[in-house]
């Protein structure tokens, strides 16, 4: 039985269709990611579940118990938000403490809990700072603790960390994914970051204008994406358009050069397909496997771990590989003509196939 | 990187001079006028004669809680009004705007006949209550506390706060009593503020509606006594920066009550 679970949900707003045809089941204790472009509706999703927008028709159920329509301070749901959202006219600890002293929990109760969530967020001396004295990153420690005081069925985080710069955004990354683990509460995650929600998800949701495109764990939304607008938005990847040879064999041409599928093909001889191969599956060389590409390298770029070599194939497409960067590597020059090697099982077809 | 300080140019003091001379040389005139009550000398006369009427403190007194009453009365119609405007109805803020401007387009004079016109007879006979002076006033205060209200709503991020209160369990009036209204403190001081200078100075409402306020005291010893109406002037004019001092008192000790260096 699903914890949360979301149903032929959809909303309107005037003529733009927001969300379409929602569903998701979210068991007890999961972290899951709602992953997209900027405005593909998972904001939309998320302040339904929360109970700030009503769906123009679905429903939301949270422990079999439809909550549709029922209003946001009953939901017990606790939102963490892009920009904090910390009430300015009260220190850190009243701001945690906010939700317990609204349902009327005692003073000394809340003094206690305040303390120990506090505690949690690694900010135990800072409890009387107002939020105008505290760091972005110690705000949203402060608003995730202020979330977490009133014991939520389900904790809800908008973008929390995109106002945060690179380094506090790794460090609260780990911290929310600890508190999470430790604390054991299902959890609701918006981003438009693929590494965020790869490294915080048991399982992810792609979206894309208002739909779902794939729900999985972050190891099937990247390794097999199920279109190739997952594919695209989670990491690059190489699009080739092919003619088919043999389908029987799983052979492709691509320019003057053949590429093997890992198997038959649904398709009919002739018939032109794109097939997708992500940068890191490709080796420079012959050591990568079955299929062999040529095509003369025409930019290096360095991106600290990672080197990604472009190069152009014979039929003016081109692709790029990222090759682990060594202090041994030995990369081609600008304008070389340079081998590349894959596996069939690395690649797939779009659209059916592969 | 030093900071490059630039000498004020001749032209920006002769401005300053020019500024100095219009908003203060008045001023000095009346205070100098006020003080030559006794003649060839000066002396606090004038101030002794209108400290020693019961009519300045009666008018003083009665003006005094008019202006408490329009700002408790505009305080709770305006701000919940300029809430709700931010939150639900965004889209109406322009026609909310224009109709609290309306009081700078109707005189005092046309609202003061209104009133007396609907509300002198059955089922509404008003017209003898304060309560009616007070409605009058908080019209008239209407741009000032709406502006003053709307501006610290604009200050916060209105929406994320109350759906932040409602998500951890808050009801409206919590959201509204305990997150939005402290937020807006300094702005509804300063509409108070506003409020009680408007109410204080007020002449045409009071007087048509025949109250004995601050107003028409003024006027009246203006009419007859030259030398304590110019006192009264500078009193009344005091009275407004005592009241202006005390706010920013208010504000700046609350302020300061929060500011601690913050770490970075």
């Amino acid at each position: 039985m699903s914890f949360l679970r979301l149903e032929h949900v959809h909303k309107r707003f005037g003529s733009t269709i927001a969300v379409q045809d929602f569903n998701l089941e979210v068991q007890m204790g999961e972290f899951v990611s709602l992953l997209g472009p900027s405005g593909c509706g998972k904001t939309t999703v998320l302040r339904i579940i929360a109970g700030f927008e009503q769906p123009t028709a679905g429903t939301v159920h949270l422990q079999d118990q439809d909550i549709t329509h029922q209003p946001p301070n009953r939901r017990r749901m606790g939102m963490v938000f892009q920009h904090y959202a910390l009430f300015p006219n009260m220190t850190a600890a009243d701001n945690i403490g906010f939700g317990l002293r609204v349902t009327g929990v005692r003073r000394e109760e809340i003094r206690q809990r305040v303390a120990a969530l506090l505690n949690l967020v690694q900010m135990p001396d800072l409890g009387n700072r107002y939020p105008h004295q505290l760091s972005g990153g110690q705000q949203q420690r402060v608003a995730l603790a202020r979330a977490l005081a009133i014991q939520p069925q389900v904790l809800l985080l908008d973008e929390p960390l995109s106002a945060l710069d690179a380094q506090i955004r790794v460090e609260l990354r780990g911290e929310i994914r600890r508190i999470q683990q430790q604390l054991g509460i299902t959890t609701i995650y918006v981003t438009h970051d693929q590494e965020e929600a790869f490294s915080l998800s048991d399982r992810i949701v792609v979206m894309n204008h208002g739909c779902i495109e794939q729900v999985g764990t972050p190891f099937e939304i990247y390794n097999y994406p199920a279109t190739s607008f997952v594919a695209r938005f989670v990491g690059a990847v190489n699009q080739l358009r092919c003619e088919v040879l043999d389908p029987h064999r799983g052979q492709l041409r691509c320019g003057n050069q053949l590429v093997t599928m890992p198997g038959p093909l649904a398709l009919q001889t002739g018939a032109i397909a794109t097939i997708m191969i992500r940068p890191e599956a490709l080796q420079l060389g012959e050591r990568g496997g079955a299929n062999r590409l040529a095509g003369q390298v025409c930019a290096i770029t360095f991106r600290g771990p990672l080197v990604r070599v472009q190069l152009h194939l014979d039929n003016s497409e081109s692709l790029v590989v990222d090759t682990l960067n060594t202090r041994q590597l030995q990369l081609p020059q600008i304008g070389d003509q340079q081998l590349i090697s894959f596996a069939p099982e690395s690649v797939w077809l779009v659209n059916g196939g592969g | 990187m030093a900071q490059v300080t630039r000498r004020p140019s001749a032209w920006a003091w002769v401005w300053l001079v020019i500024w100095a001379v219009f908003s203060w040389l008045p001023l000095v005139a009346t205070l100098d006028f006020s003080l030559r009550a006794r003649k060839g000398m000066l002396s606090l006369k004038a101030y002794q004669n209108i400290f020693a009427d019961p009519g300045f403190y009666n008018s003083l007194a009665f003006s005094f809680q008019m202006a408490l009453l329009t700002i408790v009365i505009s305080i709770f119609l305006v701000v919940p009004t300029a809430y709700w405007v931010h939150l639900r109805l965004r889209r109406a803020r322009p026609l909310v705007e224009f109709v609290t401007l309306l009081p700078f387009v109707v005189p005092a004079v046309v609202i003061a006949f209104g009133l007396i016109r609907w509300y002198c007879c059955p089922p509404f006979a008003f017209v003898s209550s304060p309560l009616l002076l007070v409605a009058g006033y908080v019209v008239l205060s209407l741009p000032y506390m709406y502006r003053a209200a709307d501006t610290g709503l604009r200050a916060i991020d209105v929406c994320t706060l109350t759906e932040a209160a409602q998500s951890l369990g808050a009801s409206n009036l919590q959201t509204f009593f305990l997150v939005i209204l402290p937020n807006l403190r300094a702005s509804i001081l300063s509409g108070a503020f506003l409020t009680f200078a408007i109410v204080m100075g007020e002449f045409t409402l009071s007087s048509l509606l025949a109250w004995p306020a601050f107003g028409p005291y003024m006027q009246y010893v203006g009419v007859f006594k030259a030398y304590e109406s110019a006192a009264l002037a500078i009193i009344s004019f005091a009275l407004t920066w005592l009241v202006m001092l005390l706010m920013l008192w208010l504000v700046r000790g609350w302020a300061a009550a929060r500011a601690v260096t913050a770490p970075r």
